[in-house]
């Protein structure tokens, strides 16, 4: 559906970097990177509200580089909603339906306010619309003039957390309705997660690793990605022929290491098992640590464990009530070599 | 931190000192305008609001001005527009160039507008294949009035635009509108207010103007130059009726001015 070839877009001393994506029709696709890394000059540059200085950009195999936006077909909408003041709520949603020749325009309306729970609110001004009304009415009047791409920047970057969870819920539930190729940028990686068929991870400029949310969660690219992901237990360590990574020059890891040398790695948090003696099974890294930290979150709580690095284990609250974590209390903590992901 | 008697009196003492001294340049404005209300008698002020050759002046300074102004609404607002929305080598200078008629001397400015549109320079030669001359007529006070007061629409109509975010038109062109639909039909009325303050402002400056008016057109008389003649050949009894007629009327203009521009910062906050 949407396949981007060799994009390059200097602003500045800014530039989108050889970015090639293929998207395909009715997937819901995520841009995840960090403010300021791009990722709304790359959603203008589809839209056509900003020329690129070198690549393709193909809709349904149709190359639209010099297409206009108004005759691109794609819906746009804003972070800051960017509903026009002087209209009502009703005029706004109409705007592009007008201009485009809409048959049935007052049946589609019908059908999308309906849609997006916003009846009542047709009549008022857009000034008194509370976040997430202004989010739908911006949704709906986008969603009029029957794009074939709907491109999201941010859409839920200013609303509050109880808001922005109903209109994902909402997102995804008007994306399974009407099947619309959708573009959404984000910094937020859980937004990602719950919403994303596919997602590429975008960094100053570039698009460093594209695929499912699982495959880029459990095995990031890099360490920038990782962190950037809010992957926890990141460190550096000697890898040798024998399978093992030796940290700060002491402490032994196994893992399934093919490079020799200074490696970086990671060992994601759930792949950890805390226990309060030691336990024989077949995972080969075994550590007894002491508890330094704990921070309870709201389903989970992270311990942290020194075993000669500091290590944040995530377990539930019957676990941690169970064992009767305390700082200071000496615990095991065991992951298998495979769980060890080497960057 | 507590607030002691002492300090008190010092911040009440500062509060005295800054009025005392505002007060002393608010005089300065008022008495004279105040002045002038109270030289002449009712009967010679009422005398002087209902001849005939005042009447026609006035209304002719208001006609000027608003044609002025609505010249300037057509071809200043783009202006204002590009120079808010676009980036291109000697902006700066364009931009400078905007406020020369601030800042020199007005009748310089006429001398300026006659180098180009008197009936013998190129500017006055081309209009006068359509039967316009400007010297002598309504078209001179009009192009003076223009020349001298568009800074103020332009500058303020300029700023509307600078506070309109961009993302605005770029939505409007995605949901199907042209680059000149978006802007009639979404940045034009989203500044309508700064553009109405801008244009009110052109307009009372262009009913003041004097000097460029006089070098380019002193017949027919507009109110600034009326209010000269009556001075120069009667004296300050004769000429102080016309000049309280038009400082209440600028006065209207300014307070629909200060309307404008409250409702515009109530508007921004919503």
């Amino acid at each position: 559906m949407i396949e981007i070839k060799n994009l390059n877009k200097k602003i500045g001393t800014f530039q989108l970097k050889d970015i090639n994506i293929n998207i395909k029709k009715g997937e819901y696709f995520v841009i995840l990177g960090p403010s300021g890394t791009g990722k709304t000059m790359l959603l203008e540059t589809i839209a056509g509200l900003r020329k690129i200085n070198s690549g393709e950009i193909y809709f349904s195999n149709k190359l639209v580089n010099e297409i206009e936006p108004e005759h691109r077909k794609v819906g746009m909408v804003y972070q800051e909603y960017m509903l026009f003041p002087h209209m009502t709520v009703k005029e706004n949603i109409l705007f592009g339906a007008k201009l485009n020749a809409i048959e049935n325009k007052e049946d589609k309306l019908k059908k999308l306010i309906r849609d997006l729970s916003i009846e009542n609110l047709t009549h008022r001004s857009i000034r008194n619309l509370s976040g997430g009304e202004k989010q739908r009415v911006a949704l709906a009047r986008t969603l009029m003039t029957e794009p074939e791409i709907l491109l999201l920047d941010e859409p839920l970057s200013a609303l509050d957390s109880h808001t922005k969870r109903k209109v994902e819920d909402q997102l995804k539930k008007i994306h399974e309705r009407y099947k619309m190729t959708t573009l959404h940028v984000t910094h937020d990686f859980n937004e990602a997660i719950h919403l994303a068929d596919r997602i590429a991870i975008i960094d100053k400029g570039e698009v460093i690793q594209l695929g499912k949310p699982d495959e880029i969660f459990q095995k990031p690219k890099n360490t920038l990605v990782a962190s950037f992901l809010g992957c926890r237990n990141l460190f550096k360590g000697n890898a040798d022929t024998k399978n093992t990574i030796l940290v700060n020059d002491a402490l032994k890891i196994y893992a399934l290491a093919e490079t020799k040398g200074e490696v970086s790695f990671m060992i994601p948090s759930e792949n950890i098992i805390l226990s309060l003696d030691p336990i024989h099974s077949s995972a080969k890294n075994s550590f007894k640590g002491r508890v330094i930290a704990i921070n309870k979150k709201v389903s989970i709580v992270e311990v942290t464990v020194d075993i000669g690095v500091n290590l944040v284990v995530y377990i539930t609250y019957s676990s941690f009530n169970k064992m009767s974590i305390e700082i200071n209390k000496e615990i095991y903590v065991t992951f298998k070599a495979t769980s060890v992901h080497i960057f | 931190m507590t607030i002691t008697k002492g300090d008190q009196m010092k911040n009440n003492t500062f509060k005295l000192l800054m009025l005392s001294i505002s007060i002393i340049l608010l005089m300065f404005l008022t008495i004279p305008i105040l002045k002038m209300f109270t030289h002449s008698t009712l009967d010679i002020f009422y005398q002087s609001a209902m001849e005939k050759e005042v009447i026609t002046s006035i209304f002719l300074t208001l006609r000027a001005s608003f044609v002025a102004t609505l010249l300037t609404i057509f071809l200043g607002v783009p202006l204002a527009y590009s120079l808010s929305r676009y980036k291109f080598p000697g902006k700066f200078i364009i931009e400078s160039i905007i406020n020369i008629p601030l800042i020199i001397p007005h009748t310089a400015a006429g001398i300026a507008l006659l180098t180009v549109f008197g009936d013998q320079f190129i500017g006055g030669r081309f209009f006068s294949y359509f039967g316009i001359s400007f010297t002598g007529n309504f078209a001179g006070i009009v192009i003076a009035m223009m020349f001298v007061s568009m800074p103020f629409l332009i500058n303020e109509t300029k700023e509307g635009f600078n506070k309109i975010d961009e993302k605005y038109e770029k939505v409007a062109r995605t949901l199907g509108a042209s680059p000149l639909q978006s802007f009639l039909k979404i940045v034009l009325p989203m500044n309508k207010n700064h553009i109405l303050s801008g244009a009110l402002m052109m307009w009372a400056r262009g009913i003041s103007e004097f000097g460029a008016v006089l070098v380019l057109a002193y017949h027919p008389m507009t109110a600034p130059v009326l209010i000269y003649e009556r001075f120069t050949s009667y004296g300050l009894k004769y000429s102080v009726p016309v000049a309280g007629i038009m400082i209440i009327i600028t006065t209207v203009i300014f307070t629909l001015l200060k309307v404008f521009q409250k409702k515009d910062v109530l508007d921004d906050r919503n």
